[in-house]
C-alpha cells in the first residue's frame, strides 16, 4: 500500500520538477514545429519537381498538337511518320499518344510499344496525373483536349520520373532521419540546459539546509550565479537578515525577561532558605510569607505583561469597534487618580474634542493607562500631568505632558525597549521596564504611533497617533 | 567576619543580612553603588558581596574603583545576569567568584567560607590549632576530642582569630571584622569576650591557645 502511495508520491515530485515539465513541455512542442517544418519542406519540393516535369510534358504536347494538320480535308497525323529521337526508342521514358474522344488510339509513339495512355481517365478528366509506363515505370501523365477542324482529339503525353520520385524519396528519408535526431538533440541539449542553469539552486538548498537558529548569521553565495537565481539569493539573504534580527530580539526578549524573573525568584528562594535554617516565631514565618507573597505578586505581574507584550507582537487588534476617544480618555484618567493623588499630582484636560476611532475599548484604556502612569511615576512630587485630544489631519492626536524628571537624550529612543529603565532605577520607582513598550505595542497595532520629546530636568510629552475612524 | 552586602533588591538583601548574621558574619547592606562603593573603601571587610544592576553606579565599576584603591577583599558577584561573557567579565574585573540569582542559601554559605579562607594559610573548613578543631562549616568547636558550646559572639570571635591563627591580631581588627557598623565600639567587651573563650576553651588544658600579646592584641597558636 505505502508502496504505492511511494509511487505516486515519486510521479508528483517528478512532474513538479521544473526539468521534467520543460521536458514534457519542450519535447512535443519542438516535435510538432520539427514535423510540421519537414512536412512542408517535403511538399514544397515535390510541388517544384512536379512543376518542372508538368511544365515540360505541357511544352511537349503543344509541340505535338501542333504536329496534326489537315490534309484536303482529311486529318493527317504527321507526327505518326515522325520517329524522331527518344519516342522512337523503346521503353525510353518518353511518350505520347494521341485518340479521339471515345478512347480509341489514334496514333502513338514507339516507345510504347503495345502499351497505351489511353485509361479510364478520359473523359472525365484533363490535366496532370500520376500513370504507369510499359514496363509499370511510374509515369508523369498530361491529358488534354484539342481540336482540329472542329474535330475533338485528345492527347496523352507522359514522361518517366523514376528520377524524380528517388529524389523525393531521398528526401523524405532524409527528413525522417534527420528531425527525430534533431529533436533528440534538443532534448538532450535544453536538458543539460536545463540543469546546468538549475544546479545553482541545488548548491543554494545545499547552503540554506545548513542554516538552522543557531547559524542564523550563515548566508547563500550569490556570488557568479546568474541574474534570475541571483535574485532569489539576494532576497533570501535579505529575509534571513530579517530573521535573524527578529531571532535576536526574541533572544535579548527571553534573556531580559529571564533575567526580570529572575530577581524575585532570588527573593523568594532566599526568604524560603534563611527561614528554614532554625525553627521561627509566628511573627517571623508571617514576615517571610507576605516577602514571598510581594515576591510572587510581582512576578505574576511581569508574566501577565510579557504575556500581552507577545501577543502584541503576534497580531493585529482583532476587535474594531467605534470608540470615542475622549470616553477612554475618561476611563483611564479616573483609574489613575488615585495613584496621582498618592502623590500629589495636579491632573488636568487642557482639551478634548469629540473623537472617534476604531479600536478595542480596553486595549486603548491601557495605553493611556501606561502613559499617565509613566507621567505620575517619573513627575516631581506636586507636579502636574496635562492631557488634551485634538483631531490633526486624519489622525487623532492625545498629548500626555508631566512636570517630571524628564529624559535623557541619549535614553530618549531607548524608553519604548522592553525592560529598559532609565538610569536602571530599579528599587527606587516601581515598575517593571513593560509599560511604555506595551502602549507602544498597542498603538502599532491600533495603525498608529507614540512619539516622544522630552528636557531634562523639565519634563516629557507623549504624544499618541491614532486613526480617525472612516466617517460613515 | 565582616561582609557587605550590596543589593538593591530590599528583600533580597535582608534575607542575606538575616541569613549570614544567623551564621555568625556581621553583615552590612548598600542599597546602590555609590553607597556600597563607599562602605567597601572605608570599612575593612571580609568579603563584598556585590550585584551588577545598582541605581547610580554599576557592580562592576562599584569593582573596579575598589581594585583601583588596592582593596584585596574578596568579591563575590551575585547576580541575575547569566550570560558568560558578564561572568568572564566580572571575574576579570577582580571578582573572585560568580553566583546566579536564584541561589541556593547554603551554597553561598559554602561560597562565602571558602573565599574567607582562601586569604589566610586555611585551605579547610575545619581550622586546627594544636588538639583544637573549628568547624567553620558546622560551627562545632572541639577541643581534644571533646565538643565545647559557644555562644555566637564567642564563635565568631574564635573563627577570626583562627583564620587569623599564629598572627597578631589587634582589639580594633576584631571590632572591626566581627561586629557590624550600627556596633558601638567599645574594646573592653573585646577583653571580656577574650575572657569567656579563655574560659571555654583554655581552661583546664596544660596548654594555652590563646595568648596576649602585650600592647598589641591577641594570638591564636600552639
Amino acid at each position: 500500500m505505502w508502496r504505492r502511495h511511494n509511487e505516486a508520491l515519486y510521479l508528483m515530485i517528478m512532474f513538479r520538477s521544473i526539468k521534467t515539465r520543460l521536458i514534457i513541455f519542450l519535447i512535443p512542442v519542438f516535435a510538432v514545429i520539427v514535423t510540421g517544418l519537414g512536412f512542408f519542406l517535403y511538399n514544397r519540393l515535390d510541388n517544384i519537381v512536379m512543376e518542372m516535369v508538368d511544365h515540360l510534358l505541357s511544352g511537349k504536347a503543344d509541340l505535338m498538337k501542333g504536329l496534326v494538320h489537315s490534309d484536303h480535308g482529311d486529318i493527317e497525323f504527321e507526327i505518326s511518320h515522325v520517329t524522331f529521337g527518344d519516342y522512337s526508342i523503346n521503353a525510353s521514358g518518353h511518350y505520347f499518344e494521341i485518340a479521339d474522344t471515345k478512347g480509341n488510339s489514334l496514333v502513338k509513339s514507339i516507345s510504347l510499344g503495345d502499351h497505351t495512355l489511353t485509361g479510364s481517365r478520359y473523359p472525365e478528366n484533363t490535366g496532370y496525373f500520376m500513370g504507369t509506363g510499359p514496363h509499370q515505370e511510374p509515369l508523369r501523365l498530361f491529358i488534354d483536349e484539342f481540336q482540329v477542324l472542329g474535330e475533338t482529339f485528345v492527347i496523352y503525353v507522359g514522361e518517366e520520373i523514376r528520377e524524380e520520385l528517388a529524389l523525393l524519396k531521398n528526401f523524405r528519408i532524409f527528413l525522417l532521419t534527420v528531425f527525430p535526431m534533431t529533436i533528440i538533440i534538443i532534448a538532450i541539449g535544453s536538458m543539460v540546459v536545463i540543469q546546468v542553469s538549475l544546479s545553482p539552486l541545488a548548491s543554494f538548498s545545499r547552503q540554506i539546509g545548513l542554516i538552522t537558529e543557531k547559524r542564523l548569521h550563515e548566508r547563500v553565495d550569490s556570488r557568479g550565479v546568474d541574474s534570475e537565481l541571483k535574485q532569489i539569493a539576494l532576497s533570501f539573504n535579505e529575509t534571513m537578515n530579517r530573521l535573524e534580527k527578529a531571532f535576536q530580539a526574541q533572544r535579548d526578549f527571553l534573556s531580559d525577561a529571564s533575567h526580570e524573573l529572575r530577581t524575585p525568584t532570588a527573593v523568594i528562594k532566599s526568604t524560603v532558605d534563611v527561614t528554614l535554617r532554625r525553627e521561627r516565631s509566628v511573627v517571623e514565618y508571617r514576615e517571610a510569607l507576605e516577602t514571598v507573597k510581594d515576591a510572587a505578586e510581582r512576578m505574576g505581574g511581569l508574566i501577565d505583561r510579557l504575556l500581552k507584550l507577545s501577543r502584541f507582537d503576534a497580531e493585529q487588534s482583532e476587535k474594531k469597534e467605534r470608540v470615542n476617544l475622549k470616553e477612554i480618555l475618561g476611563t483611564a484618567l479616573k483609574t489613575i487618580t488615585p495613584l496621582a493623588e498618592a502623590q500629589e499630582i495636579d491632573m488636568y484636560t487642557e482639551r478634548a474634542e469629540d473623537v472617534t476611532v476604531e479600536g478595542d475599548e480596553d486595549q486603548l484604556v491601557e495605553l493611556f493607562l501606561s502613559i499617565l502612569d509613566n507621567s505620575i511615576k517619573y513627575n516631581r512630587p506636586k507636579g502636574s500631568v496635562s492631557l488634551s485630544l485634538a483631531i490633526l489631519d486624519n489622525w487623532a492626536v492625545v498629548k500626555v505632558a508631566d512636570t517630571g524628571i524628564g529624559i535623557a537624550p541619549e535614553a530618549l529612543g531607548k524608553v519604548f525597549d522592553r525592560f529598559y529603565r532609565e538610569d536602571m532605577s530599579r528599587g527606587e520607582i516601581p515598575g517593571t521596564g513593560l509599560g511604555l513598550p506595551i502602549a507602544k505595542g498597542i498603538a502599532e497595532s491600533h495603525g498608529g504611533k507614540i512619539e516622544v520629546e522630552s528636557e531634562a530636568g523639565k519634563g516629557s510629552m507623549f504624544t499618541v497617533f491614532l486613526p480617525l475612524a472612516a466617517s460613515s | 567576619m565582616r561582609i557587605l552586602i550590596v543589593e538593591d533588591e530590599k528583600a533580597l538583601a535582608n534575607n542575606l543580612k538575616r541569613g549570614l548574621s544567623e551564621e555568625g558574619y556581621s553583615a552590612d547592606v548598600a542599597f546602590d553603588g555609590e553607597e556600597g562603593g563607599f562602605m567597601a573603601e572605608t570599612e575593612p571587610y571580609d568579603l563584598i558581596i556585590l550585584d551588577i544592576m545598582l541605581p547610580k553606579v554599576d557592580g562592576f565599576t562599584v569593582l573596579k574603583n575598589i581594585r583601583k584603591q588596592k582593596i584585596k577583599t574578596p568579591v563575590l558577584m551575585l547576580t541575575a545576569r547569566d550570560a558568560v561573557s558578564d561572568k568572564i567579565k566580572g571575574l576579570d574585573t577582580g571578582a573572585d567568584d560568580y553566583v546566579i540569582k536564584p541561589f541556593d542559601f547554603d551554597e553561598l554559605l559554602a561560597r562565602v567560607r571558602a573565599l574567607l579562607r582562601r586569604k589566610g594559610e586555611v585551605k579547610s573548613a575545619v581550622i586546627g590549632v594544636g588538639d583544637l578543631e573549628i568547624d567553620t562549616a558546622g560551627h562545632q568547636v572541639k577541643r581534644g576530642g571533646k565538643d565545647i558550646n559557644l555562644s555566637a559572639r564567642e564563635y565568631a570571635l574564635l573563627e577570626y582569630l583562627a583564620y587569623n591563627k599564629d598572627k597578631v591580631v589587634t582589639r580594633i581588627d576584631i571590632s572591626e571584622h566581627i561586629y557590624d557598623y550600627d556596633f558601638d565600639l567599645d574594646s573592653n567587651i573585646i577583653d571580656v569576650y577574650i575572657n569567656f573563650l579563655r574560659n571555654k576553651i583554655d581552661k583546664g588544658f596544660e596548654k594555652k591557645l590563646i595568648h596576649t600579646v602585650r600592647g598589641a592584641g591577641y594570638i591564636l597558636k600552639e
